[in-house]
């Protein structure tokens, strides 16, 4: 009995053996290669995603300094921008300062001048009043006579 | 003023022969232009297109044979036949500036604010005559606005001798101070 259960079990074994276990074990092989490369995929994938994260780390850097470098480049412009506004602002208010002194100034001028004219001419006017008034025949005779002696 | 007028006016004083003709020719110049400034109906003749030469020639002989000097009334048929006539009184005018420089005689004419004695207007003229060296021939007028003084008036200048003058230098002076 013993004998047939070796037998039975040696056929059974040999048959699995030439049969199943080779399929079997290749099967587990390839099986076993494929899990090692998804691995090592997974570790080149690790890998790679470090690097990835190492460049989009510095890319942010560089656009972090590069947006940093536009604002103060937009600092300096706009202040730049302000300092030309604001003098200009000031030489148009020198210009326009200017013009009023001198508009003043000739105003000024002008009515001086008109009432130097009209004071003139009203002593004048009176001057010729006067003397019109206070001149007598013979005043006016000497006067005659002096100015034929100036001829 | 032409240069026609000029040289008829030249021609009637080169005409003249002698100091008396030139005195008489004088006096029918000043003559002829009281005339022209007084008739207008003389005016008119002289201007007239339509009259003919013979009828002036015959006019003329009318109104002026015996009264003006022989010299005057040969210009004046001169003008006739030139068919100047009409150019008579620019002529004269010329003629009487050329006669008086031939005299030696300046024409001042005087603005004065009040009258002048005749006193002042010999004083004025010596005085003139002495600068000038010319007779003067004063002819005068007033002007009340001159205040005092007068002006002189000749060979295109004016001399101001008024009170009216001397105020405006006055303000002049003070305007321009």
């Amino acid at each position: 009995m013993f004998f047939w259960f070796l037998v039975v079990f040696g056929a059974a074994a040999f048959i699995l053996k030439k049969y199943a276990f080779g399929p079997i074990m290749e099967g587990l092989d390839q099986r076993e290669a494929e899990i090692e490369r998804s691995l090592e995929n997974a570790d080149k994938l690790e890998r790679e995603l470090a690097t990835l994260d190492e460049k989009v780390a510095e890319k942010l850097s560089d656009a972090d300094q590069e947006v940093a470098t536009m604002i103060e480049d937009g600092r300096v412009a706009a202040r730049e921008a302000g300092q030309i506004i604001e003098a200009k602002a000031r030489e148009e208010a020198q210009i326009v300062r200017e013009n009023a002194e001198r508009d003043l100034a000739s105003a000024k001028g002008k009515a001086e001048g008109e009432l130097r004219q009209v004071s003139a001419e009203t002593a004048v006017a009176m001057a010729a009043k006067l003397l019109n008034q206070k001149l007598d025949d013979k005043a006016r005779k000497a006067l005659t006579d002096q100015l034929i002696a100036e001829v | 003023m032409s240069a026609a007028n000029k040289r008829y006016a030249d021609a009637l004083l080169s005409s003249v022969n002698s100091a008396g003709e030139l005195d008489a020719v004088g006096s029918d110049i000043a003559g002829l232009l009281e005339l022209l400034s007084s008739s207008e109906e003389f005016e008119a003749f002289l201007q007239h297109p339509l009259i003919p030469a013979e009828q002036q020639d015959a006019c003329l002989d009318k109104l002026f044979k015996g009264k003006l000097d022989a010299a005057t009334l040969k210009f004046l048929h001169l003008l006739v036949q030139r068919e100047r006539l009409g150019d008579l009184e620019g002529i004269l005018e010329q003629a009487l500036d050329a006669w008086r420089e031939a005299k030696g005689i300046l024409p001042v004419s005087v603005v004065s604010a009040d009258p002048l004695t005749s006193e002042q207007e010999s004083a004025l003229s010596k005085k003139l005559s002495d600068r000038t060296g010319k007779t003067i021939e004063l002819t005068t007028k007033t002007d009340a606005d001159l205040i005092g003084g007068f002006q002189l008036h000749f060979q295109g200048i004016v001399e101001d001798y008024s009170l009216a003058a001397k105020l405006e230098t006055f303000k002049r002076n003070v305007l321009n101070a």
